[in-house]
This record gives structure tokens, sequence and C-alpha cells, in this order.
């Protein structure tokens, strides 16, 4: 079986159907000189789409945070609801909950978030996307 | 956990149980305190001696506080049932056989008068007794440690002649010298810490009676027989 | 090690006390909060007891002298690494030479700076506890000065943390299910009747229903109140007796004083209440001028209360030793 080419419209535009159809609001492939990103969001003036596809020797723009480890997400740190989150990281996306231990989770150095792409809430499991990171330009 | 928790506004009546001359009342959630409400003698204050060995020995108990005629058990958990445990006490006192501590004997040479004797004066003005007689029933007497506290390793010494009893001063001496001997009532004492004291100064003693980085830190133990030796009379 | 670069007074070595001792007369002693104390070192991996610094004067500034962690608990002063923020509550990997400063505190008034290993100033009466009172114990029995420098304790199974950090939720939100709020600004304490609660007659009523003010004459040895005196119907003559903090003693002028930390171990002074054990925290991080008002409860509240603290305490310890286990396996 030959290897399908990300970068072919007629596959991206394959894809796309197929995410929402499932109601999946974006994929990442990524494999050896090659990725895809395909992000769907809906908003009143319909679904609008962003794809991104290339080979990985070129910087990506756009990176995913996922989760060191399995938890609860949350934006803040849940105590501080009265003064703004003063957060260790200035990178710092949110929080990883586990009983009554918070793990911050950072964007990475030079990045910044672009989106969250869980509620806070969630129960996250580890490796699952967590967040779109832009670099910094 | 029930919001009962944080919602308490039913009133709740002071524990304290009373039987036989002895009462039992909590300080705070973990602390309990009994006293002997008698006489303020040596045979009340054996039975809190003996009571405080039994006391002890509980495996609930994180340090017990032997006071004049009373005793302090801390717990080191919050007991969910206090009169249980104030019933226990209450036990444990009628079983409490007196004893008598074998103490040692310590002898505390004692400058009187001079620098130090900022309330010999005073005394004599309240006992019409000469500054000499006031000195001498002083270290004539025969005392008992009865207890240790308000300062690291203070003895409060029972047995002072009521000719000599003396109140506490209503406005204390802002910069008492540790050493110096005083009365506080019908209690006498050396003062183990410089600071503001509201006992009457007599007189002077050079003995150290707390050492942090000693075995036993107190020179005094409750049961101890103290006698004063006049070193010097400076009058 | 680590040094002292700026501190002003009343900054001490503290841990949970020095136990066992007042009946000879010794203060007890130990952290003003002692729930932050315990969580600071259980997110540590420290024993729970371990010696940290206790600042309540501001601001405080220190250079750590190895590599290590710690974690700034109590009062959120705002500290910083490096001229970094750093979030209260949240434990840190340290490189030698970093400068920690704390700053004046938002909320709360002492902050506890909870290091690897634990404070390692020598044990004196089986506790590292500064007595002031007595001159012993914490650093040389003083307060912290500028140029001290101060040992850290060995490290048995040191937890790696990561670099960003791995935080605690403030016990103030995490326990607020078993601690009233705050009504009006009022801080909410419960206490139980003492033994002279009965002689204060109508007072005693008047000692629950009013809110309180903590007077400028208030310390680590005790709070001193400021309201509508309360008087005993009749004088009372009592025979010196131990006491504990938390006892609430009315002195003859009717103004109500909290025995705190240094509280003295003996007391004379008619009693009217006792500040339950699982209390007394709120009362360490509570301000000079703020108010409070007595809330009456039973032993079996205070026990279940105690219980729920006890059990955040070691939730905190097993699952930050588990995290951290986890993120280093999946490396």
């Amino acid at each position: 079986m030959t290897k399908p080419d990300f970068s072919d419209p007629a596959i991206i535009e394959r894809l796309t159907a197929a995410l929402e159809a499932a109601g999946v609001d974006g994929i990442e492939i990524t494999r050896p000189g090659q990725s895809l990103l395909i992000r769907l969001s809906s908003s009143a003036k319909g679904p609008a789409r962003q794809v991104r596809s290339g080979k990985t020797d070129a910087v990506d723009a756009v990176a995913i945070v996922k989760a060191p480890m399995a938890g609860e997400f949350w934006l803040s740190d849940l105590s501080r609801t009265g003064t703004p989150a003063a957060s260790t990281a200035r990178d710092a996306i949110g929080f990883l909950r586990v009983g009554p231990i918070l793990l911050p989770v950072s964007a990475g150095p030079s990045r910044r978030l672009g989106r969250h792409l869980v509620e806070p809430g969630t129960i996250v499991g580890f490796g699952d996307p967590i967040a779109e990171v832009e670099t910094e330009a | 956990m029930s919001a009962s928790v944080v919602k308490i506004t039913q009133p709740v009546e002071a524990l304290a149980l009373g039987r036989n001359g002895v009462r039992v009342s909590p300080i705070g959630s973990r602390a309990f305190l009994l006293e002997a409400t008698g006489e303020f003698d040596l045979a009340s204050q054996r039975r809190i001696w003996a009571l405080s060995r039994a006391v002890e020995l509980w495996s609930e108990t994180l340090e017990i506080v032997p006071g004049m005629t009373n005793l302090l058990v801390v717990l080191k958990m919050t007991p969910e049932d206090p009169e249980l445990l104030a019933l226990r006490l209450l036990d444990a006192w009628e079983q409490a056989e007196s004893i008598d501590l074998a103490g040692r004997t310590i002898e505390i040479t004692v400058t009187y008068g001079g620098e130090h004797a900022t309330d010999l004066a005073a005394l004599c003005d309240r006992s019409g007794l000469s500054d000499r007689e006031v000195i001498r029933i002083h270290y004539e007497g025969t005392y008992r440690v009865f207890a240790l506290g308000s300062a690291p390793g203070f003895g409060y010494l029972h047995g002072l002649d009521p000719r000599i009893y003396m109140p506490r001063k209503t406005v204390p001496s802002l910069n008492m010298a540790r050493g110096c001997v005083t009365i506080g009532g019908m209690q006498t004492g050396v003062a183990v810490l410089t600071g503001p004291n509201g006992w009457n100064s007599i007189g002077f003693a050079e003995l150290q009676m707390f050492d942090p980085m000693s075995a036993t830190p107190a020179v005094m133990a409750p049961g101890d027989t103290v006698r004063f030796v006049p070193a010097s009379i400076e009058l | 090690m680590i040094e002292i670069i700026q501190t002003g007074p009343f900054n001490t070595v503290q841990d949970l006390g020095r136990t066992g001792f007042r009946n000879i007369g010794v203060t007890t002693s130990g952290a003003m909060d002692p729930l932050a104390l315990k969580v600071g070192n259980s997110l540590l991996g420290n024993e729970t007891g371990a010696a940290v610094l206790e600042i309540q004067t501001y601001p405080f500034k220190l250079r750590f002298a190895k590599q290590t962690s710690f974690v700034v608990t109590g009062a959120d002063c705002g500290a910083s690494l490096d001229g970094r923020m750093v979030q209260p509550w949240c434990a840190l990997p340290i490189e030698a030479g970093q400068v920690l400063e704390l700053g004046q505190p938002r909320v709360g008034t002492r902050a506890y700076i909870c290091i690897a290993g634990g404070i390692d100033v020598a044990a004196v009466m089986g506790s590292r506890s500064t007595s002031l009172r007595g001159a012993f114990g914490g650093s040389d029995g003083r307060f912290l000065s500028t140029g001290d420098v101060l040992k850290l304790g060995e490290v048995s199974t040191a937890l790696n943390f990561p670099a960003t950090g791995l935080a605690v939720i403030d016990p103030a939100y995490a326990l607020a299910y078993v601690y009233p709020a705050n009504e009006d600004g009022v801080l909410l304490v419960r206490a139980i009747p003492a033994g002279e609660h009965a002689l204060f007659g109508a007072d005693a009523e008047r000692f629950w229903m009013q809110t309180w003010k903590i007077s400028t004459q208030s310390d680590r040895t005790g709070y001193r109140l400021m309201g509508e005196p309360i008087k005993p119907t009749t004088p009372v003559e009592m025979r010196s007796h131990g006491v504990v903090s938390g006892v609430v003693q009315v002195p003859p002028s009717g103004e109500p004083i909290i025995q705190m930390a240094d509280a003295n171990t003996a007391g004379g002074y008619p009693k009217i209440a006792g500040v339950i054990e699982a209390d007394l925290w709120r009362l360490g991080q509570a301000r000079i001028g703020s108010r409070l008002r007595f809330v009456r409860a039973t032993h079996a509240q205070a026990a279940s209360v105690e219980k729920a603290v006890a059990a955040f305490i070691d939730d905190v310890r097993s699952t930050s030793r588990m995290v951290c286990d986890a993120l280093q396996a999946m490396k």
C-alpha cells in the first residue's frame, strides 16, 4: 500500500469532509518528512477551516501541546479566582489537575497560545492534544 | 462533608463536668483542664502528681501540664466525644492515690536585700515586720516545687509562711532581672527570665534554673524540696 | 545552604513547635500557620514538620547556594525568582545562585519558605523552632538577620519537579467546604466555651455576638482584641494552670486576648473560650486591624474539620510524589 500524499488537495478535502461528518474539530498527522494539520471551528458565520500541510523540514508556525500526563484540564489554578493568575511561566497555557495537585502546562519557549483544544474540566490522557501554540514572531 | 460543619448556629452549652470537688473543662478542641477546687495544699498537689503519672500513659495524650492543684491534658487529636474524655479524667482522679514524688533537695544561695530587692520595703510595710524578720522567715522555710511553668524552668514553690504573703503587683516591674527571688501571693520562686514581672523581689540568686542544651533543661522538678541559704544580707 | 540577603525584623525559623515541655515552662512556638508549613513540606516530599522560614515582615530576599527545590506557601506576597514572578503554592526546581524575593502580601500576612530537606539548624529540645522568649532554637534563638547563612537538610528521596513547577491548590480554596466563609470581611473563628464561660453571665452572649478587632498589640505571643469589654459577674481568683494556644482569656480590662504560637505556658486569667485547633492557622494569617467573630463549635465538629485537613495533607504528599514519578517515567 502506498502512503497518501498529505499535500494533495484532494486528500485534504476528503479528510476534512470526514472530520466534519464525524463532528471532530481537528486533526494533526505527522510522519517523517511530512505533516498535516486540519482545524475546523464553528461560528455564526458558518464553519471555518484552517489547513496547514507541508514538509517538516520547514519550521511549523503552529504546534500542538500535548498533555504531559493524565489529568483534568483547567485554565487557571482554581484558587485565585479573584486575582489575575500570576504564573510561574509567562507562557503557561493551563493546568492539569490531579487531586490537590496542579501541573502547569507551558507553551514552550518563544511560543504563545493559539487556542485551547479542550474545554476546562475535561479529563485528558497522556499525549492528548490540549492546545495549539504559535511561534512568536 | 455535610454543610452542618460550616453552619454552626445552635447554642452549645459549655462542657464543664464536676464531681467531688474537681471539675473538668475544655480549652479549645484538644486540651482539657482538671481542677481540684478544694484546698491549695500539698495533699491536693500529691493527687495531681499521681493523676499526671496515670494520664501521661494514655495513648491519646500528647502532653500533660501539671499546674497548681490542676492538670492540663493536651491530646494528639480532637476527641469526638469530650464528655467521655472528661468522665475518664474524673475517674482517673478518683483512682489517683496520693503520691509523694521523691524529689531532690535543692539549695539556692541568695543575696537578700541589695539592689535587686526592689519590693522588700513594701513587704515590710504590709507585714509589719522588719526587713531582717521578713528575710529570716523566708530562708527558714522549706518549700516544695508544686509545678513548673510561666517561663522556662520556673518553679512555683509552695510552703511560704503566711506572715510574708504578698499579692502580685498591679503594675508589674518592667525589667526584673533573671535570678530575682520573688514572692507572688502565697508562693515564692526565682525569676528565670529578665523582663516584666508582677512578683515582689526580696533578693537575688546566681543559680541558673534552665539550660536548653542540657538533657534535663530545668533544674527544678515537681516534688523537689527547695531551701534558700543566705549568702549575704545587704540592708 | 541559603543566605539571607534582605530581611526585616520578626522573621524566624519555625517547625511545628517544641511539644512536651510546657510542663517545665517552655513555650511551644512553631509556625503561626501550621497548615501552610505542612502543605509546603508535603508538596516537597519533606518530613511534614520540617523547619521552614516564617516571614512576616517584607521585603525579604535570599540566595540559594545550591541546586534544590522550594515552595512559598501561606500569604500570597508576589514572590519572584531572579525577577520572574513565582506562583504561590507552586514548588519549583532551582539552580545554585538564584535569588528569591518576597514583597508585601496581597492576601494573608505570613509566608512560609519551604525548601527541600528543610532548614537544618540545630534541634534544641526536639525542635528547630525559634523560642524568642527563651532565646534558643532556630537561628541562635533570634530573628533572622541579613548575612545569616543557614544549612539545608539532606534529602533522602528527592522529587524531580518539572521546570514549570508543581502547584498545590490553595488550601483556603480546597478546604472551603469545611471552613465558614468570611461575612462582610469578618473572619469567623470557631471556638468552644471554656471553664469560666458561665461566669460572664449576659456578657458571654456579647462575646459571641460582637465583632472584635485585632489590635496593634498583637504578635506571635497573642492577639489583643478590641471591642465592647466583657466582664465576669464576680471577680475570680484562678490558680495558675497550663494553657494552650487558642485559649481566649479575659484580663481585667475586659478585652480578650487569644494566646498564639508563642503563648505563655501558664495562665490565671478567666477563660471564656478556646479556638479549635483546625482554625488556628486562619488566625495566623489574619491581619492586625482586621475583624473577627467567634462562632460556637462542638468537639465533634472540630474533629471532623481536623480529619478533612489531615486527609488533604496526606493527599498532597502522595499525589505530589505520584505526579513527579509519572513525569519522570514519561520523559
